[in-house]
Parts: C-alpha cells; structure tokens; sequence
C-alpha cells in the first residue's frame, strides 16, 4: 500500500504539517499545497486529493469540481472545518468523502485508504482479515494457515466487497440489501440472512462463532478488523 | 380640498349631474318626436285618424251642417259620404215627422225618439246624432259605429309605446352613464387583483403602472395603487435585505466555525503526536481527557451554530414521510462503536416494521446524534442503554444517575434545546421520565398523544 500519492490542500500551516507527517509515517508520499494554485497541474500526479474547503483565493468547492472536470477518476475527501447541512451537500455533489475538524488522524487515513481501494489505485492489493488473504478483485481467498481456498457467489462478493470498504462499521439490513440487490428492503426477507451464512461458511473458522463477520442484534452486521 | 373633488363620490355625482342635465335633451326630444306622430293624421291600419270620436263627431256635424237647408237629396248626399268614410256604420236620419230614412225606415214617436236617445247614450255602439238645424222639425242625423272601431284620440297604443320608450330611454341613458362608470372602477380593480395575484405566484408584489389621465390620480383606487405599490417596493427592498443578512449570517457561522475548529485541530494534532512519545500512565490518562474535550468542545461549537440558526427559524427543513425505525437504526449503527467503546451494554430491539412519521431526515438525525451524546455524557455509570421501538413509539432507556442528578459533564443544555426546538417543529413529542434508576426518553407523533 505504500508509495501513493496524495495531494493535500491546506492553508493552516500546524495543521498541514502534522498531518503531512502523519501521512508520510504511514507510508503515503504527500504533496502539500498552501493554496489552490497549482493544484491541477499538481493532480496528474495525485491518487487522491485532499482538499480544505476555506482557502486563500478560490475556495476548495470550486478547486474541487475543477479538479473533477479534469479528472473524474481522482478521489476526492474534502477536510473542513464546516459542519453546516449545505456545505456537507455543497461537497458532496462532487466529492467522494467528507470529513470534519477536527478530526482523528487514524480516521482521515482510514478513508483515504477506502477511497484508494474504491478508485482501484490500490488494485489487486491483498487484504488481510485474520488469517485470510484476501484479493477481491481476483476473487480469491486464502486461509494462510490451512492454505484452503474458496472463491466467493457474485452476490457473496458484493457484500464482502461493502463490508471491507465500511471496516469496524455496522451496516443495517437495509443498506447491505440495497446496495448489493439494489431493491428495497422488504421486512421479514430471509435472503440477506441465507447470504450472510454462506458467507460466514467460507470466512469463518467456526460459522456459528463468527470472528469477523459480526452479527449486531437489531441493527445489522459488522465485519471486525 | 382637491382630493375631495376628485374622489369616487364626487365623480359619481357628476355622473348623476351629467344624467339630469341630460334629462330635458331626452324629454325634449321624445316630446317633439310624439308630436310629429300625431301630427303626421295616418297611424296606421289599425287606427284610422278619422275613427276617433271627436273625428266622428265632428263629421257628422259637418255633414249635418251641410245638409241641413238641402232637401232629402243633399240628406241622402251626405249619407252617402259617411258611408264611404265608415263603411261599417249604421247611418240614417229622421224627419220632422219621426219617419227614419236610411239604414232603417220606421216611424218613431217622440216617446221613441227620447227612448232612443236615451238607450245610445254611452253605450254600443258609439251614436253621434246631429240636428239638422235649429228646429225641431228640420230632423236629425245618426251615425253609429260599433265600439271597437272607435277609440279616443290619441290613438292609445301609441300612448303606452311612448311611455314605454320614455322610460326605457332615460333609463338606459343613466344605465349607460352608470355602466361607464364603474366599468372604468372595475377595470382598474381588476387590474389591482391581477398584479396581486401575479405577487401570489412569485412571492414578490409587481408595482402596477401609475394612471395616466389626471382626472383619475387623485381618487380612492389611485391612492390604492399608490400605496399598493410603495407596499410592493417595501417588499422587495426587505427581502433583499432579509436575503442578504441571510447571507451575511451564514458567512458568519461559517467563519465562526472555522476559525473556531482550527485551533481544536491543531490542538488534537499536537495531542496525538504527544501520544506517540514515552509518556507515565498519568500522561497517557490527561491526553484521552484532552482528546474526549476537544471532542465535546467540537460538539458543542457544531450544537452552537444549529441552536443559533434553528431558533432564528434559518434551518433548512424538509420534512418527508419516512420510516422512523429504519432512521433509527441507521443511526444507532453509526453510534453503536462509540457506545461499545465507553462500555455500555447495548440492547436494540428494532422490528422489521416501520413507523412512517413525517419527518426531516438530518433533524431526526441530529435528535438522535444529541440524545445519545447526552446519554453517553450522563449515563456513562449506569452502562446500559436500551434503544427500542413499539406501537408507533420509539424508546431510548439508559440507567444513568437521572438528569437532574449532577454529573461532571455538565452543558447539555444547547444539546437537549436543539432536540426539544426540533422535535416540536416536526409536531413530535419527547415525554422524558428521569429517576435514579436512569432515564426514559420516549418520542412519538404528539397527534398520538391525544
């Protein structure tokens, strides 16, 4: 995972230095930017940008969707300091992540590490959950320890694939059904259970113990890293 | 004094003026026109000028007169006459002797003749007779004509078609005056209606276009207008003003917030690097005191600006009609980690049922994001917390010291302001039971509760 490439816009000196040294220490190569100029011609260069929303001169909004025109396939997470409805929608409707100061530093590289995997700029880089190695975009899966291997149902791989890109985050029924069957979620439906059992055989050591993938009564799921 | 004479009343007066000094021309002129007609001797078939009485009368006079030193030929001569003017007339006349020529040839006795006389008096048919001369025995002259074909002069048909002309003529030249009037009134109202309800549609009032004859300017509608329209540009002047102290109020919470969270952002960058270094436990114990701080703080500054916007009615709202429980436990997901991480044993129990409320989705949210920050805040001792939902309620249990108990984390106050502001707002219900054994906070539709 080492070696991406991070623009970083942001005007707050004690801030950007310390999370350009945060960053670095876990192995990212940060380009650290003061202002919006030179941005673009600094984004050819970029992974994923991240992006303050009060600068000097333009502002990150507009900095972002230019950034966008240019290059629709660049991951953006705006870092601001403004919580206000319309400027999390503002931000939205052109970048891919939001997150608001002040923030925890492991946080901001726990979303940078998700939108790289989302923007394939980390393709085909093995994921490890316990003993299992995980390449998803092969759709193999090895236990390290037994050298057992299984390949995962197209919906199997759906859900694993959103469970790996919301870590340590409980997903409700209704979200895992929606985004992996893109229908609504009709109450009292077995079929995310049946799913999520099948699941559980092929990750789980024991499926009636999970160790990963959690069940949260009344709520939902939850794959623990 | 000029508004007086230019006012609707006046103006009205003068329109009734008009219409009276108008009056004589009208009467004038019906007058002479009805003159003419009687003067013109034909009014038609069904009344020939010579049928009316005193034209019979008079005929028969003259014909009697005529007659009167002429033997019974000038007598027969004159008959004759009549009869060719009144072809349906009984015609003949009597002699000194009572012997009656003409129509009839009987010999009547002076008793007859009075008796006669007297009969066609008044009655049917219409009898003129004439003498001859002075005496007596010169003999008279009788003419009669049915009833029906007479009639008195002027001919009474035209009689009732003038008044009726008349009338209907003066009152349709004041119907006119009138009509004129307020179809001018009427025009400008509509006019005044119509910029009213084009306000209607954009939500901003069009000033009309001022009167252009002078007469009009200094009536009641025009100060209407007038006053319509300084309303109308008072409007738009205040909503541009209201639009940009909107503005202005949203660059300032902005910038507030900005410049309030930088420095807890830096402080939480210092903090985590201090946490690399070798600390002592104690060390260790004041930096997730500062971290937990910062956080609170960063809540409270996020509470600050939405209490601030949402009493000063500018948070946005748009309610939908929603699942509740759904909402619920998508948020109970997200808060679910931080719960585990201060320890609390987390019973949810969410059926698969939804509760459709109408509701803003981000103002349930915050609701939520509040209450459990609240229970995170002041129930931490009690470790429990029970999230659930049944009959059109959703419940919310932890087993916290109470609010009313004092616990270091004091300032939930913004918090729970903003929840009670909104929860209104969205014509919800929060009933909260707080004892020492915890706290209960219960939401419901408040339509429910009645």
């Amino acid at each position: 995972m080492s070696g991406q490439r991070v623009l970083y816009i942001e005007d707050e000196t004690e801030i950007g230095e310390w999370v350009k040294q945060d960053l670095e220490g876990r192995g990212y190569r940060v380009t650290w930017l003061l202002s919006g100029d030179g941005a673009v011609a600094a984004a050819d260069e970029a992974d994923v940008v991240i992006l303050d929303v009060m600068l000097p001169g333009l502002d990150g909004f507009t900095i972002g969707q230019r950034l966008k025109q240019q290059r629709s396939d660049l991951p953006i997470l705006m870092l601001t300091a403004r919580t206000s409805l319309d400027d999390k929608l503002a931000g939205l409707l052109f970048a891919d992540d939001y997150l608001t100061k002040p923030f925890h530093p492991e946080e901001l590289a726990a979303r940078v590490d998700v939108l790289l995997r989302r923007f394939g700029a980390a393709a085909a880089q093995p994921v490890l959950l316990g003993s299992l190695r995980i390449v998803l975009e092969e759709n193999r899966i090895v236990d390290t320890e037994t050298g057992r291997e299984v390949s995962l149902t197209q919906k199997e791989h759906g859900l694993l694939a959103l469970f790996l890109r919301h870590p340590n985050q409980i997903l409700t029924k209704e979200q895992l059904f929606e985004a992996v069957w893109g229908e609504d979620f009709i109450g009292g439906d077995n079929t995310l259970m049946v799913h999520i059992r099948h699941l559980r055989e092929k990750i789980e050591r024991d499926p009636s113990k999970p160790e990963h993938l959690q069940t949260i009564r009344g709520l939902g799921y939850r794959l623990k890293r | 004094m000029k508004k007086r004479l230019q006012s609707l009343l006046v103006q009205y007066l003068a329109v009734v003026l008009a219409f009276l000094v108008t009056l004589p021309v009208i009467f004038a002129t019906g007058v002479l026109t009805y003159s003419a007609y009687l003067l013109s001797e034909e009014w038609g078939d069904a009344f020939p000028a010579h049928y009316t009485t005193e034209q019979i009368e008079e005929n028969a006079a003259s014909a009697a007169h005529r007659a009167a030193d002429g033997g019974e030929a000038a007598k027969r001569l004159v008959l004759e006459e009549l009869r060719s003017l009144y072809p349906d007339a009984e015609l003949f006349w009597v002699d000194g002797d009572g012997h009656t020529h003409g129509d009839r040839s009987e010999r009547w006795t002076v008793t007859e003749t009075v008796q006669f006389m007297k009969a066609s008096y008044g009655g049917d048919p219409y009898t003129v007779v004439k003498a001859f001369g002075e005496s007596e025995e010169s003999g008279f002259l009788v003419i009669r004509v049915p009833r029906d074909k007479t009639y008195k002069s002027p001919p009474p048909i035209a009689g009732w078609v003038y008044t009726f002309v008349m009338v209907l003529l003066v009152a349709s030249v004041f119907l006119l005056f009138s009509w004129l009037f307020f179809s001018r009134i009427r025009k400008r109202l509509l006019a005044l209606q119509r910029s009213m309800s084009v306000a209607a549609e954009t939500g901003l009032p069009i000033p009309l276009e001022q009167q252009r004859k002078r007469w009009f300017r200094g009536d009641e509608i025009s100060e209407l207008e007038r006053s319509f329209n300084r309303m109308a540009v008072q409007v738009q002047e205040s909503r541009a003003r209201e639009k940009e102290e909107e503005e202005l109020r949203k660059g300032l919470i902005a910038s507030l917030s900005h410049d309030l969270r930088t420095p807890l952002t830096t402080l939480r960058g210092h903090a985590y690097r201090l946490q690399r270094e070798e600390l002592s436990e104690e060390g260790r114990r004041s930096l997730g005191v500062i971290d937990e701080k910062i956080s609170f703080v960063d809540r409270l500054i996020d509470n600050l600006l939405s209490f601030t916007l949402l009493s000063a009615g500018r948070l946005p709202f748009t309610p939908e009609r929603k699942d509740a429980v759904r909402l619920l436990r998508s948020i109970v997901a997200a808060w679910y980690p931080v719960l585990e991480k201060e320890g609390f044993e987390i019973d949810v129990d969410l059926p698969d049922e939804g509760i459709w409320w109408e509701i803003d989705v981000h103002w349930f949210q915050r609701i939520w994001d509040n209450l459990l920050q609240n229970v995170i805040r002041h129930a931490k001792s009690g470790g429990y917390v029970a999230i659930s939902a049944e009959d059109g309620r959703l419940v919310l249990e932890d087993r916290g010291p109470g609010l009313q108990a004092a616990t270091p984390a004091k300032g939930a106050g913004v918090g729970l302001e903003i929840v009670a502001l909104m929860v209104k707002e969205m014509g919800l219900h929060l009933a909260v039971e707080s004892g020492e054994q915890g706290t209960r906070y219960v939401l419901c539709l408040s339509a429910d509760l009645r």
